[in-house]
């Protein structure tokens, strides 16, 4: 029988602090509060990336101010923003701000995929979105002054790097946000945009980015998800199918749900390019 | 809900010690929260399924039965689980960070296949950033390399820790 006020080999837990140290010495990200979750936010956007750049799709890295980092460049970092998120900062505030990633299918119009970036809902509150994929002209708007999005992201993507199984609560907060940040055309006749859009400033004028009549054909439209790194709780996932957001569990390097995520994100980049 | 076994404060306080307080918070509350029951693979990939078909959602209005309770981690089980967490939690970061590194490179440098041949022009790697406030917090490959190349010795000495912590006979 074991008893409280046991204590272990005194030798051990020194090992493994000394060990710990090793780690946390050369990955000073993890001392950070939230830094293993932005690292996971960081490999479902980089697997995104590399999967639409797999299918074809034209993919490049690009700093706050703008500028694509090329092969040659010396200044090869990919920024993520830690503390508390903000919109998209402006151009001229220079290249330390959040990196974003742009694709293209061979000459129709670009999207961006954005890390940690709020959006401002119908009610006036700011959510943030941990991965969100945006028509790159909205970004191009957004950076010659800074500001938020007001609208919802063409995919949004909710990352979470939690232990604990993804609650119908977790799913309920997402839910809010989406529902939140959806613009309808009905919407429109109490905002002061002149044109019905999804997403403001700088949607395209094209059919797919006007401001459509229900949620349900908002949802059909745009792809909402949750990726975690463990499951969801027993229930979710009735949630999930009536009100269309995706649920990805299980999310790890080299595992085939990674590829199911990736796969869904590619075929509606293909559908909306 | 579990209480905390004390046999765990060594554990946590090492990993306070190491900058890592949000992996002994991380450690308290999967035990506190205990296992779930959670919905199968292969529920949510039917929802995923019916979302892709594109149909109408239809409402089912009748209340489905409530959410089972966790089960609850005691004892000696949350020494073992513990000890486990932190080992794989760590080794999973470290390779989903190296496995971004990995992808933004080759996204940059072109396809895998053209990467050998551009490898001589271009000598930078990327670097993942964290910006906080105005302090960066920088990590090449390499630095995560020297950190995964400690992950086996922590589960090594997690393990013997677990080992010796759960056969300790009270003094």
């Amino acid at each position: 029988m074991v008893g409280v006020g046991a204590h272990a080999d005194p030798v051990m837990i020194p090992l493994v602090e000394s060990v710990l140290d090793t780690i946390v010495g050369n990955v000073a990200t993890l001392q950070h509060a939230s830094g293993a979750g932005r690292v996971f936010e960081l490999f479902v956007m980089t697997s995104l990336a590399k999967g639409l750049d797999d299918a074809g799709f034209t993919v490049w890295l690009q700093r706050s101010d703008g500028t694509e980092v090329l092969p040659t460049d010396a200044d090869r970092r990919f920024i993520q923003r830690g503390g508390a998120p903000t919109g998209v900062p402006a151009a001229s505030a220079g290249a330390d701000n959040a990196s974003v990633i742009g694709f293209r299918w061979r000459r129709r119009k670009a999207w961006e995929i954005w890390n940690g970036i709020q959006f401002s809902g119908r009610s006036g509150a700011n959510h943030e979105f941990d991965i969100a994929i945006v028509p790159e002209t909205v970004g191009r708007a957004l950076r010659v002054a800074g500001g938020i999005p007001f609208g919802r992201p063409r995919v949004a993507i909710e990352c979470k790097d939690v232990e604990e199984a993804g609650s119908l609560d977790e799913m309920r907060a997402f839910l809010a946000r989406l529902y939140d940040v959806t613009l309808l055309h009905a919407h429109h006749r109490h905002l002061p945009y002149p044109e019905s859009r999804v997403l403001h400033p700088g949607s395209p004028d094209e059919s797919k980015h006007r401001a459509i009549v229900t949620y349900w054909q908002e949802n059909r439209r745009t792809k909402s998800a949750i990726a975690r790194r463990t499951g969801f709780s027993s229930g979710t996932h009735l949630l999930s199918e009536y009100h269309q957001i995706e649920a990805h569990p299980n999310i790890a390097v080299g595992s085939s749900t990674v590829d199911g995520l990736v796969a869904s994100v590619v075929e509606w980049a293909r559908l909306h390019n | 809900m579990a209480v905390l076994d004390p046999r765990l404060f060594d554990l946590l306080e090492t990993l306070t010690r190491s900058r890592l307080d949000w992996l002994a918070m991380e450690v308290i509350d999967g035990i506190r929260s205990g296992r779930a029951v959670e919905d199968s693979p292969e529920a949510l990939a039917a929802a995923r399924k019916a979302i892709g078909s594109k149909a109408p959602p239809r409402a089912r209005g009748e209340p489905s039965a409530s959410t089972p309770a966790p089960r609850p981690i005691e004892g000696d089980a949350q020494i073992e689980w513990a000890a486990n967490y932190v080992g794989e939690r760590l080794q999973s970061t470290l390779a989903q960070l190296d496995a971004s590194l990995t992808m933004l490179d080759e996204i940059v440098e072109g396809r895998q296949g053209d990467a050998d041949s551009q490898a001589a022009k271009a000598p930078a790697e990327s670097i993942a950033v964290l910006m906080d406030g105005d302090m960066p917090r920088k990590c090449r490959r390499e630095d995560v390399a020297v950190a995964q190349a400690s992950v086996h010795p922590l589960i090594d000495e997690l393990y013997r820790w677990s080992v010796s912590v759960r056969t300790q006979i009270q003094s």
